[in-house]
């Protein structure tokens, strides 16, 4: 143990045993001289023969060094210190290989700070989050899905693995809370709450306490909301907040930090009275320490069959089923697929920078070919020249991963560019020890992957003839080729992914959805604000609709259930044509409308008519359908007229029942909503004045056509508070930007795959300019003898372009074939997407060529320009 | 793999031999040391003296013998090093474990012969 101590302290030079060492080889030969002399040896006889005898000062020495420390440590240190005063006296080669791979790992290293904030690091304020499970109906992608409050009871009654299973509703909505004090709604983000969510997360309350099992209209206050509405008032606990119309108590305030199992930040948590069972919750719970995570999982399913059972056929059956708990919640497994994605496509240019870095070093090794060989012959080994040389390659990813750890946090400030949720939402995306682990063992796995080759090559070498005459290694250069064309190759297939994704977008969300989104703006209200307004939503909406169609700001204006092009149209129930007795039931997207949103939308009504004022209340049932329902039920025919049977859920009754309504318009298709796949959904609209019974009108958006630039948050807000003291908005956007949540998930795609291509491309450049100068300069002496004897420029000029083509050219084989294969897997996440898109193919492959012959020119032209008789005398 | 093999056993026979030499001759400087190896060896000269160095850097980090700077009779500086008392102890265990292994060698060849 001391002498590990002592050899770890020799080792970082916090001893120096050294200068002691040199003072008693002295004395040492000293005496051995002194007794030469006294054989009869003149002075430097005696001296010789004791440096023969001791075996070599130097060597001595060494001998010492290796006894007293761990050799290969000290040779690991002489190699980092060789290696970083190569790194420092190349600044600009330094610079380029550090940034090329910082790129690479930089991006890497967000996404997994991502998925690290979402999936892996718990959420503040929870006590031992291993324990929890998060609990659901099993949905077909391996996520989950919300249950229904009476199946979160029932779990809660039966289990025996949990010691406490707790509930929230889905997520925070925008709720009014009228203060006493001014009388004027404010708009507060709320989320209910099941009476044991603290406990079981074993979260505190910092003021009062949180829910106990008694609470009914209880509030804990979120401590940013307390800190910044009531400023930090100590006397909150206690008193009352109406919220949504009815009065809660402030039981206390919750932790700073806290912020529940997910990602969204609300004001305030409100307790879950028993009777609000229909709305559907989110479940965690709490796994006992004796029970394992498995086992309580297999004890969810199983009370999900049992559920199923007991209620027989009055529900659709459902899986239950658990998985570990993250903030990502049910969707834990998209996030993990989404960033996996994410992770497979940025490595890709991380690939290509390590390709195009290992080709560098190649190179470099062919220069340091002589340095080797001297190093050689004074006897190193090449165990340790390949150390050396692999040293210097880690330290160089090193620092392309230190420089990329940076890169990660200027990419993460630009998550902020992303499409906002309707609630605010708060994930600390923090580069903690796990986003550096993982950032530098990136690197090394990189560097290992990438430098052994290179330092394996570079350290090989005919030791007498590369002293002589300098290098001309072929199997280097093949390998340096082999290396541009990888890079090459994956350059193409990030382009054409690029491309891909771009048209993944385009198809989706672009210029044909079939409505026009510009100058759209939409307000979203909840009736659920106030009391008085939920008794009586068709007169409310009709005052609030013609107030605001009143507004000069405003060209058009309609109400619509949900609006095209953001989340889901509603699903109500299944259509059938009336006069088809044998016809089959669908399901079609659903929306209720006002009179004027076709036209407010520009959305062509084909044949028949918009909604009236006539069809109101007692008035003959109407409907519009969408030109592919028309189709698709009366081909051939004129829909028009036609009766449409409508089964749905009638909300009073709380039954389904069948209606029948007549068809009065046939309108244009719209693309639905996550766009992902692009299809025309076919839509069934109900007039607003009709839909009472769907029990559906209690949260509605205003959607308005804007004249000019002004935005209509701050003129609808008044309106509504004029109708309803207790009404604010619950959210506002444009339409493009509610579309552009939907399709957040490609556009990330898009713009990294774009960014990235770009990427490679430069680097592909890089490569090849790299590569053909090196070729030059290897040929220099040729090109010299050929315009000697009078080879006309332009030709040396194409020869040396054709060697980076023929680069280019493997490259791009190889590339297209990845990049058929990639289209072809897509293809089947994204419909519409054809596997192989020949002009996208064809126009990456120009594309490479292009960037590869610009590349490839200016070495060409440095060839014939070069004084070659001065090269041809050089030799 | 073999070369280091063989450099242990070399390591471990010149370990105890500088024990038992200072154990039985007290301090000594590496010369000292080194002229008496020559003394006991049949051929002087097999053995370089700087591979003695080493060997006493080995021990004095194990604890085994202590250096200290001293004058020679020929009032010259020199380091000698001399046994401690886990030294003392290291070489009987060593030179115990030595017997036994030279006298399974021994038998070994005899046998063969």
């Amino acid at each position: 143990m001391r002498r590990f101590v002592e050899r770890l302290l020799i080792l970082f030079r916090l001893r120096r045993p050294d200068g002691e060492m040199t003072r008693e080889i002295d004395a040492h030969l000293a005496l051995m001289q002194e007794a030469y002399e006294a054989r009869g040896m003149t002075p430097q006889e005696a001296r010789r023969a004791a440096v023969l005898g001791i075996g070599g000062v130097e060597q001595t020495k060494e001998l010492h060094r290796q006894a007293r420390s761990f050799l290969w440590l000290e040779h690991a240190r002489q190699d980092v210190v060789h290696g970083l005063r190569l790194l420092r006296r190349q600044p600009l080669f330094t610079v380029t290989a550090a940034a090329s791979l910082a790129i690479g790992i930089g991006a890497n290293t967000a996404i997994f700070s991502v998925a690290n904030g979402l999936v892996f690091r718990p959420p503040a304020g929870i006590v031992d989050p291993d324990a929890l499970i998060d609990i659901g109906a099993a949905r077909g992608d391996g996520g989950l899905n919300p249950i229904s409050y009476s199946t979160y009871l029932e779990i809660a009654r039966r289990t025996t693995s949990f010691s406490g299973v707790a509930a929230q509703s889905l997520s925070p909505h925008v709720m009014s809370v009228l203060p006493s004090d001014t009388g004027i709604a404010e708009r507060i983000v709320g989320q209910y709450a099941a009476v044991n969510f603290f406990t079981v997360l074993g979260s505190h309350a910092v003021r009062g306490r949180v829910f106990d099992r008694n609470d009914r209209r209880a509030a804990v206050l979120d401590y940013d909301y307390w800190r910044r509405r009531f400023n930090r008032d100590e006397g909150i606990v206690g008193r009352e907040l109406r919220i949504n119309g009815r009065a809660f108590t402030v039981v206390g305030v919750a932790e700073a930090g806290f912020q529940g199992t997910g990602i969204h930040v609300r004001d305030v948590w409100l307790a879950i009275s028993p009777d609000d069972g229909a709305s559907s919750v989110v479940v965690t719970g709490r796994v006992r320490p004796d029970v394992t995570i498995g086992a309580a999982a297999a004890e969810v399913a199983a009370i999900g069959d049992v559920i199923n059972v007991e209620r027989g056929q009055w529900q659709r059956p459902q899986r239950l089923s658990a998985l570990r708990f993250s903030r990502a919640g049910g969707n834990r497994n998209i996030v993990i697929g989404f960033a996996a994605a994410l992770m497979v496509l940025v490595s890709i240019v991380l690939v290509a920078a390590c390709s195009n870095l290992a080709g560098i070093l190649l190179t470099r090794s062919t220069a340091r070919a002589r340095e080797m060989a001297v190093r050689t012959a004074l006897g190193a080994s090449r165990g340790r020249l390949v150390r050396q040389l692999l040293t210097e390659t880690v330290l160089l990813y090193l620092v392309g991963g230190i420089v990329g750890i940076a890169f990660a946090r200027v990419l993460l400030s630009l998550v902020t560019l992303l499409p906002t949720l309707p609630t605010p939402v708060n994930v600390p995306l923090v580069l903690d020890g796990k986003v550096m682990v993982f950032a530098l063992s990136l690197s090394l796995c990189a560097a290992m992957a990438f430098g052994v080759l290179p330092a394996c090559k570079g350290a090989r070498g005919d030791t007498g003839s590369t002293m002589k005459e300098g290098v001309r290694s072929s199997s280097r250069t093949r390998l340096r080729g082999a290396f541009v064309s990888a890079q090459i190759a994956l350059s193409i297939l990030l382009v054409v992914l690029a491309a891909l994704f771009v048209r993944v977008l385009r198809y989706a969300g672009g210029s044909d959805a079939g409505f026009d989104a510009r100058d759209v703006e939409i307000a979203t209200v909840d009736l659920s604000m106030s009391v008085a307004a939920q008794s009586a939503p068709q007169t409310l909406w009709r005052n609030a609709i013609d107030r605001v169609r009143a507004l000069p700001a405003i060209e058009m204006a309609s109400l619509a259930r949900v609006p095209p092009g953001g989340l889901e149209g509603i699903g109500m129930g299944g259509i059938a044509a009336g006069d088809r007795p044998d016809a089959l039931e669908f399901s079609p997207g659903w929306n209720i409308v006002d009179t004027g949103y076709f036209a407010t939308l520009r959305i062509p009504i084909v044949q028949g008519r918009d909604f009236t004022a006539v069809d109101r209340v007692g008035a003959p049932p109407v409907v519009i359908v969408s030109a592919t329902i028309a189709r698709r039920l009366w081909f051939g025919q004129d829909a028009i007229g036609k009766p449409l049977i409508l089964a749905i859920f009638n909300a009073t009754s709380r039954r389904m029942e069948r209606r029948v309504a007549t068809v009065v318009g046939i309108v244009g298709d719209i693309k639905s909503s996550s766009l992902v796949d692009g299809l025309a959904e076919p839509y069934v609209y109900l007039p607003v004045a009709q839909a009472l019974h769907t029990g559906m009108l209690n949260e509605m958006s205003i959607v308005a056509r804007r004249r000019g630039n002004s935005t209509l948050e701050s003129q609808i807000g008044p309106i509504l508070r004029d109708l309803d003291p207790a009404l604010v908005l619950a959210r506002t956007e444009s339409l493009s930007e509610a579309m552009a949540l939907g399709l957040a998930p490609q556009r990330i795609l898009a713009a990294v795959a774009a960014g990235m291509g770009l990427v490679s491309l430069l680097l592909a450049a890089m490569g090849i300019y790299g590569v053909t100068a090196y070729g030059v300069a290897l040929r220099r002496r040729e090109f010299g003898i050929r315009m000697a004897l009078g080879a006309p420029r332009m030709r040396v000029i194409s020869m040396v372009i054709k060697q980076g083509m023929w680069l280019v050219a493997a490259g791009a084989v190889i590339g297209l074939a990845m990049a058929i294969g990639a289209g072809r897997v897509l293809a089947v996440f994204f419909y519409g997407l054809p596997g192989v898109h020949a002009p996208t193919l064809l126009g990456s492959a120009v594309l490479l060529g292009a960037v590869g012959a610009a590349a490839s020119v200016i070495p060409a032209v440095h060839a014939v320009r070069g004084n070659w008789q001065r090269a041809l005398q050089d030799e | 793999m073999s070369r280091n093999d063989r450099v242990e056993l070399l390591n471990g026979t010149l370990d105890l031999i500088v024990l038992r030499a200072l154990a039985t001759m007290g301090p000594l400087h590496a010369y000292a040391l080194a002229s008496r190896l020559e003394q006991v060896a049949e051929h002087p000269l097999m053995l370089n003296q700087g591979t003695l160095y080493p060997a006493l850097v080995r021990l004095e980090q194990r604890g085994w013998i202590k250096g200290s700077w001293r004058k020679t009779e020929s009032n010259r500086e020199a380091k000698y090093y001399s046994i401690t008392q886990p030294g003392r102890r290291a070489v009987e265990e060593q030179a115990e474990r030595w017997r036994r292994l030279s006298g399974l060698v021994n038998k070994l060849l005899l046998d063969e012969s």
